[in-house]
């Protein structure tokens, strides 16, 4: 096979001590900026520019890989251990994640959310060797309408995270869809719900509602409860690593997860956010335990772990097979290339071979990297648990307005994340569930303008969304999903 | 100069950024000090340009990048301020427009997307970057060339560049937008077809015929340029001048310039400011026709 | 839980909060100028079915809390002195983040947040609060450009 001898000598590239690294300073410095909210990789990469014009390509490129994939990591541990997640993609790893660690196996979440995403970095990795241009050919089938039909599949994995109470549920989703109305009109590019404030133009970062709902809202909720601020968390309960139940409950979410995670990865407007969405989704309809959801099931951390990383390395397809940015990172990542006169597309792969070989074998080194870091690190990140409580949000909230602050050194953000931190302390007291807020946010604005578009490309005729065969078929689905559940209800049973 | 602050108004990592760390290194290159850039994103960078109107006006040491999607961006967000507020200083660089249809389309040339436009103009849905930006602009001015209804222009603009570019190879827009080092390696792999550049003559190197040359009399280049804040004396605005001036004519920014692939467009002091009203004039008017202005 | 059904006035008050705000929305929309589009469908389309949503949302949930019906943890009892404190600290970090500085401004909160939680060993909690806000600083504005404003430090750090 031609790809595997190139990917051979990929490895030659990158197995240099020099390259070997950069590998481990791009996934230290990963996991550090993952922790912190509002500061991602694309910032980060786009911060590193200048001062790696003078590093060889190929050591940036392996640095900047590790990077991308340690931010995942390190985003997914904060979500766990704080229930303060790092990056939109690990915001449902925080829903489970944290009641695990709640209850005493905070290490075991870490441990399946590593190995999940190893394992979904290293499938994913492969795919991108092999079969990227199949993946290609995929992502441009996808227009507006079809977009549209995705989002109206994605919104109906609200329906699992609702909650005791559907209107509470409704009621949090709705909060989500306003806060994403605000801001300059995509298609038309007028001021919506701005106010006559500047700074509102730019619309309300996700950045800043996911940590005001979860970090903000969660410090003034626990500082509002003396009975649970004075309860004792134990940092582990029974064996440090996982057992072997949390071993056969992880390893099908995984493997979903990857298959969920890497096409929308390749999608032009995918993103990290909706396959873990729908990760968690799958594996709470497809638990034989579903009562255990909301209470730190385990699939609820091992299926979006790996769908958020398997998208990671799903982005990269596009953008090296046909120069297609499909997220800020990857567009960062262009950036980057064109800085060493590289022009992704098909003829990077003839023109610069060595250094895209390099590249892919340097997200395989990544991936072991970060599992031989966080592994063992996974038992002493859990005795974050044991800070005491004042100093554990004292750190919380600093860190929090720190990125929020730098999202686009504004003081105007800390405001709106006070007022968003003091809705997520209401709904937090009055048992609103928060994450159906999160996707609304996410899936909204999306959803609003791939629907306008469409309807823009097709001046006006509605028709476009049965005619196109895939959004038929993923607005079937979704209405499949929706109703399936109470039609079965109501058949009378039947007794063979 | 030294002890400058240039404001970029966008995010790291973008062209405004870019220039303003290019330039801010030139500078430092030939011995000024304490040069900061600092990011002011927001808006199409019409949060930058209050706070330089605003709060920086009357002070000698501080200067903003902004560009021809700043003039756009200012009339669509009905900003308060405008750039007839600042003091010009300089227009820097420039990159050219380029007009595409996916490589299956059946528009071959640049006629045939015209005779599409002036039969109906609202069937040829153009794919680009923000409403009321660069794209946009151009698809407006194109159209009314080409004697289309310019009112009834089909624009759909896309978030991130990458969008736009899917669209386009998917053949879900007739025709695509966008500035033509973007999209060069889909242009040079053959999965786009590139109709025309919006450059006033042939540009060395890309083998891209003008608007003009094919009879649609409409030229666009996407500038971007460095501006002061409002309230300086003539000293004042002759030192920031003198220093940018100096900066552009260096080698190191020929270097910045053939590195990055950037046009020259350098045009100083008052001819710019003349230029900024000339362009302000022409995009509010196309604009104001497209219906995104009153 | 209350085995008789009572009203419950923070339900009834977020109830009409909703509502506020899905008016706020509504009416905002319907002033805003809507340039000619194709697409039939404008900018105002999916704020007024959020409004919807949100009213009916509020309403539901203002009745729910009439009859009694609302579920709330309202029984637990509260800080709200706490509660206080935190958001002082909130509120004071984005007011003198600029002009002290990200230091002072992260003590400041730090500091809040521990005493609000129950701490009493000041001298513990200042320290720990200076070292992690220097570490931060130092770690962004020097490891990655970062601008954090510098305040009564500049030139000091």
């Amino acid at each position: 096979m031609e790809a595997f001898g190139a990917l051979l000598d990929g490895f030659a590239t990158a197995l240099t001590p020099i390259n070997l690294m950069w590998s481990l300073v791009g996934v230290t410095l990963g996991t550090l900026i993952g922790i912190l909210p509002g500061i991602g990789p694309a910032l980060t990469i786009a911060l590193l520019l200048p001062v790696t014009r003078t590093l060889d390509p190929t050591g940036a490129f392996i640095m900047f890989a590790g990077l991308y994939y340690g931010a995942m990591y390190g985003s997914s541990t904060t979500s766990i251990l704080l229930n303060t997640p790092g990056e939109s993609g690990s915001i449902v790893t925080a829903l489970e994640g944290n009641q695990m660690a709640r209850r005493g196996r905070g290490a075991a979440a870490l441990a399946t959310a590593a190995i999940g995403s190893f394992v979904a970095g290293t499938i994913g990795t492969m795919l991108l060797t092999f079969l990227a241009p199949l993946f290609v050919k995929l992502a441009i089938l996808f227009g507006p309408a079809e977009y549209f039909a995705l989002m109206v599949l994605a919104f109906t994995t609200v329906t699992t995270l609702l909650g005791s109470s559907v209107v509470k549920g409704l009621t949090s989703l709705m909060i989500g869809l306003a806060f994403g109305l605000a801001g300059t009109d995509i298609l038309t590019g007028q001021p919506r719900l701005v106010f006559g404030i500047p700074s509102m133009l730019r619309g309300i970062d996700t950045v800043v509602v996911a940590v005001g709902l979860f970090a903000v809202g969660e410090a003034l909720y626990m500082a509002s409860r003396r009975d649970l601020r004075e309860a004792v968390i134990l940092p582990i309960k029974g064996s440090l690593f996982m057992t072997r139940e949390e071993w056969r409950r992880s390893w099908k979410p995984w493997l979903r997860g990857t298959a969920l995670g890497f096409p929308f990865g390749a999608l032009p407007a995918g993103g990290t956010e909706i396959p873990t969405f729908l990760s968690y989704f799958m594996e709470k309809k497809l638990s034989k335990n579903p009562e255990e959801f909301g209470k730190g099931a385990i699939e609820g951390v091992a299926g979006p772990e790996a769908a958020n990383n398997a998208a990671v390395a799903g982005v990269l397809v596009p953008l090296l097979a046909l120069g297609l940015p499909t997220s800020a990172t990857a567009a960062i990542l262009l950036a980057a290339f064109e800085q060493y006169n590289l022009q992704p597309g098909p003829q990077l792969f003839t023109a610069s071979g060595p250094l895209v070989w390099g590249l892919i074998a340097s997200l395989y080194i990544g991936n072991v990297m970060l599992l031989v870091l966080n592994l063992p690190l996974a038992g002493l990140w859990v005795r974050l648990l044991a800070i005491p409580q004042p100093l554990l949000y004292g750190g919380i909230l600093v860190f929090s307005t720190l990125g929020v602050y730098s999202l686009s050194n504004s003081t105007f953000d800390l405001v709106l994340l006070f007022v968003v931190g003091l809705i997520g302390f209401v709904m937090r007291r009055h048992d609103f569930p928060v994450a159906p807020a999160i996707i609304g946010l996410i899936l909204g604005p999306m959803a609003e303008a791939q629907f306008r578009r469409a309807l823009t490309i097709s001046q006006g005729d509605a028709s476009v969304f049965f005619t196109h065969p895939i959004s038929l078929a993923l607005l079937v689905i979704a209405a499949l999903v929706l109703l399936l559940p109470a039609l079965i209800r109501k058949l009378p049973v039947q007794k063979l | 100069m030294n002890d400058l602050r240039i404001i970029a108004p966008a995010g790291p990592g973008g062209g405004w950024d870019q220039t303003a760390r290019a330039l801010a290194d030139v500078m430092a290159a030939s011995g000024a000090t304490g040069i900061t850039v600092e990011n002011v994103p927001g808006a199409g960078g019409t949060v930058g340009l209050a706070q330089l109107v605003d709060q920086e006006k009357g002070k000698p040491n501080v200067m903003m990048v902004n560009g021809l999607v700043m003039v756009g961006a200012i009339l669509t967000n009905q900003s308060a301020v405008n750039l007839g507020m600042t003091t010009p200083v300089a227009r820097l660089t420039g990159e050219y427009e380029v007009i595409v249809v996916p490589a299956s389309s059946e528009v071959k040339t640049l006629a045939d997307l015209v005779a599409k436009l002036k039969a109906d103009t609202g069937t040829v849905a153009f794919g680009g970057g923000s409403a009321g930006g660069t794209d946009h602009i151009l698809a407006g001015l194109v159209a009314k060339a080409a004697g289309g209804d310019v009112t009834k222009l089909n624009y759909v603009p896309f978030s991130g560049g990458g969008e736009a570019l899917a669209a386009v190879m998917g053949g879900h827009v007739v025709a695509g937008i966008s500035g033509y080092s973007e999209w060069a390696g889909q242009i040079a792999s053959g999965e786009l077809r590139a109709l025309a550049l919006s450059a006033p003559e042939r540009q060395a190197g890309i083998d891209i015929p003008t608007l003009k040359e094919q009879g649609v009399d409409v030229e666009l280049a996407n500038w971007r340029a460095i501006v002061a804040p409002p309230g300086l004396d003539e000293a004042q605005t002759k030192a920031l001048r003198d220093a940018v001036d100096a900066a552009v004519k260096s080698d190191a920014w020929k270097k910045v310039l053939a590195e990055k692939k950037w046009t020259d467009l350098y045009l100083p002091g008052d001819d710019f400011g003349k230029l900024l009203e000339a362009e302000n004039a022409r995009v509010t008017e196309i604009l104001k026709s497209v219906g995104l202005v009153q | 839980m209350n085995t008789q059904r009572q009203t419950s006035v923070a339900g009834l008050l977020i109830g009409f909060g909703l509502v506020a705000i899905a008016a706020v929305i509504a009416v905002d929309v319907s002033g805003m100028r809507v340039p000619p589009v194709h697409a039939k469908v404008g900018p105002r389309f999916f704020p007024l079915l959020v409004s919807c949503g949100l009213a009916v949302a509020g309403a539901v949930t203002a009745w729910q809390s009439w009859r009694g019906t609302f579920e709330s943890e309202e029984s637990h009892p509260t800080d709200w002195a706490a509660v206080a404190i935190v958001s002082a600290g909130l509120i004071l970090h984005m007011n003198l983040l600029k002009p002290l500085g990200f230091v002072p401004a992260a003590v400041v909160l730090f500091m809040c947040v521990t005493f609000a939680f129950g701490s009493r060993s000041f001298l513990r909690d200042g320290v720990v609060a200076l070292v992690l806000a220097m570490t931060a600083y130092l770690a962004f504005t020097r490891l990655l450009g970062l601008q954090l404003p510098p305040g009564v430090l500049a030139g000091v750090l």
